[in-house]
């Protein structure tokens, strides 16, 4: 009987672990907060392979009245009203870069994606930039911007898979990237903030975009002089949206 | 029975432990309006809101910064300045300070713009950043993500301006292959104060004067004194925000074609022409190469049998 028991309580243990807390929506200013904001019945996008349609029901005095950050009020009542104030979202898969510990002769590499979204048909630029060269711990040592096997720029990718090339750069696959990244063999340089270098873009489109991702990839290398050990920048991307 | 208990323990604590996975986490940011185009009188005051979410896993900490944008006139889209010169902010520096914010935070930025009564009139393209990283970051190699909202701010004491879009250029092949589509890209010019919408049409006629193909322009906004490459509306999906390229595919193309590109300006339209040529250019190269390889072989054989 024991044994019975013991297996449908654990199933029930491992139910109550693995359900996430139900959190209503509180809405609020400095003036005031209202808890569990959605009032109406039912809303949201329904859709099949013949009909997109979007609907509010119970809701009083559903739609926009106002221009949404324009004018002096806006009143945004049913569920409608979210299409009057497109959004505009980017996402990075990781916040930092992890080349580990970096020694002469041997490309160590680290990866993540970008994803972005704008519900506007103006498009859209991700620019990249590094704010200063990778320096060494202890700030003496630096790894010079990459110059890819025979050459490359902060604009015009090329190939680097010389292990003895030292440097630090990156590639990127996926949507929208720029058309010099031809394979995972292309490099490009960081533009960098600290010598004015203006910011490149990693990822552009003039099309409305849902979910359009991009993997880039971060390389360096040391030459045999250079102390091996950690070294540390910090990138910066800029998701900006068209008009 | 009791060999199983191991796996349905193991089972039960992978379950109860997601967000092992996410251990390096991610950095998720929405801002909301992306674009705000905004008309303020010399002499008035004006609030602008912009809200940004963390969508992300960590507490973040958002620095907004205000930057001019001028236009790539090959896209269209925003290219960055340093810094901005917009001068009629009201306590912006109390405005630009960094934020905390927690998973599903929101938090709102308002500007406040006063024009004073002698204001220049004049429209100012801007972007407010919002650079973002992580709260207690320890890691050497950090990334900052950050998302701009445009602000385009109209300083003017007019209530209603002149549309004053031209086409600055219809890009088109002057010679084309039969057996090639016929692509256009017009350029469009804003001469006016204040951003316009584009608005007018595309059409392709033959040599007779008929017309083969037409194409609606796509509403995109020209800023003030500024280009930007014309699109086209997919007519067949009127509703959708996708723009199409403007191209003619026919089976085969033959003689001269004309591009007229109509603008409908409050006043008049305004029409600019190009004429494009299409010819079987390699069919004749194939026809004349082939002509000519016989000929020098018929000339060979020739040579060799005089008498034939």
């Amino acid at each position: 009987m024991k044994r019975i028991l013991i297996l449908p309580a654990l199933l029930v243990m491992a139910m109550i672990l693995t359900t996430t807390l139900a959190t209503a929506e509180n809405l609020s200013s400095d003036s005031y907060l209202i808890q569990f904001g959605n009032f109406n019945v039912t809303s949201g996008e329904k859709s099949s392979d013949s009909f997109a349609v979007t609907d509010t029901v119970g809701q009083f005095g559903a739609g926009p009245y106002g221009q949404y950050g324009s004018s002096s009020y806006f009143v945004g009542g049913g569920f409608q009203y979210i299409y009057q104030i497109p959004e505009f979202s980017f996402r990075l898969s990781k916040l930092a870069v992890n080349l580990g510990e970096l020694t002469p002769g041997v490309h160590n590499t680290d990866d993540h994606t970008m994803t972005i979204s704008t519900r506007g048909a103006g498009g859209y630029t991700v620019y990249a930039y590094e704010e200063h060269e990778l320096q060494h711990s202890n700030g003496a040592t630096t790894i010079v911007d990459t110059s890819c096997d025979s050459g490359c720029t902060i604009s015009a990718a090329g190939i680097w898979s010389n292990q003895s090339q030292p440097g630090f750069g990156y590639n990127m696959s996926g949507h929208d990237i720029p058309s010099d990244f031809i394979d995972n063999s292309y490099f490009r340089p960081f533009a960098t903030f600290a010598d004015s270098d203006p910011m490149q873009p990693v990822m552009q489109s003039t099309n409305i975009a849902q979910d359009r991702e991009a993997t880039i990839t971060y390389k360096a290398g040391l030459i045999g002089s250079q102390a091996a050990g950690r070294y540390e920048t910090t990138v910066v991307f800029v998701a900006v949206p068209g008009y | 029975m009791k060999r199983l208990y191991p796996l349905i323990i193991g089972f039960a604590l992978i379950m109860a432990m997601p967000n092992l996975a996410n251990a390096q986490g991610s950095l998720d940011l929405t801002i909301s309006p992306p674009v705000s185009y905004l008309h303020v009188k010399p002499g008035s005051k004006q609030a602008h809101t912009i809200t940004i979410q963390n969508n992300g896993d960590h507490t973040i900490t958002v620095t907004p910064t205000v930057h001019n944008f001028s236009v790539q006139p090959d896209t269209g889209l925003p290219q960055l300045a340093d810094d901005h010169t917009f001068p009629h902010f009201t306590s912006l520096d109390q405005q630009l300070v960094p934020m905390l914010l927690e998973p599903d935070q929101k938090a709102q930025l308002t500007l406040a713009i006063a024009p004073p009564q002698n204001a220049l009139e004049k429209e100012y393209p801007l972007s407010i950043v919002f650079v973002a990283e992580e709260d207690d970051a320890t890691t050497p190699s950090r990334l900052k993500g950050s998302v701009a909202s445009n602000l385009i701010l109209l300083i003017s004491s007019k209530n209603e301006f002149t549309q004053r879009l031209t086409v600055a250029e219809i890009n088109a092949p002057l010679l084309l292959d039969s057996f090639q589509s016929l692509s256009i890209h017009p350029l469009l010019k804003n001469e006016g104060l204040a951003t316009s919408t584009a608005s007018g049409s595309a059409v392709i006629k033959n040599w007779m004067g008929t017309e083969v193909a037409r194409f609606e322009l796509f509403p995109d906004n020209i800023l003030g004194f500024s280009q930007r490459p014309a699109r086209a509306r997919d007519l067949e999906k009127p509703n959708s925000l996708q723009p199409i390229p403007f191209d003619y595919k026919p089976t085969f193309l033959l003689g001269p074609y004309t591009v007229e590109v109509t603008l409908n300006n409050q006043e008049e339209l305004t029409t600019n022409k190009k004429t494009v040529v299409a010819l079987p250019f390699l069919a004749l190269i194939a026809l004349f190469a082939g002509g000519t390889i016989s000929f020098w072989h018929w000339k060979q054989e020739k040579t060799k049998n005089p008498f034939e």
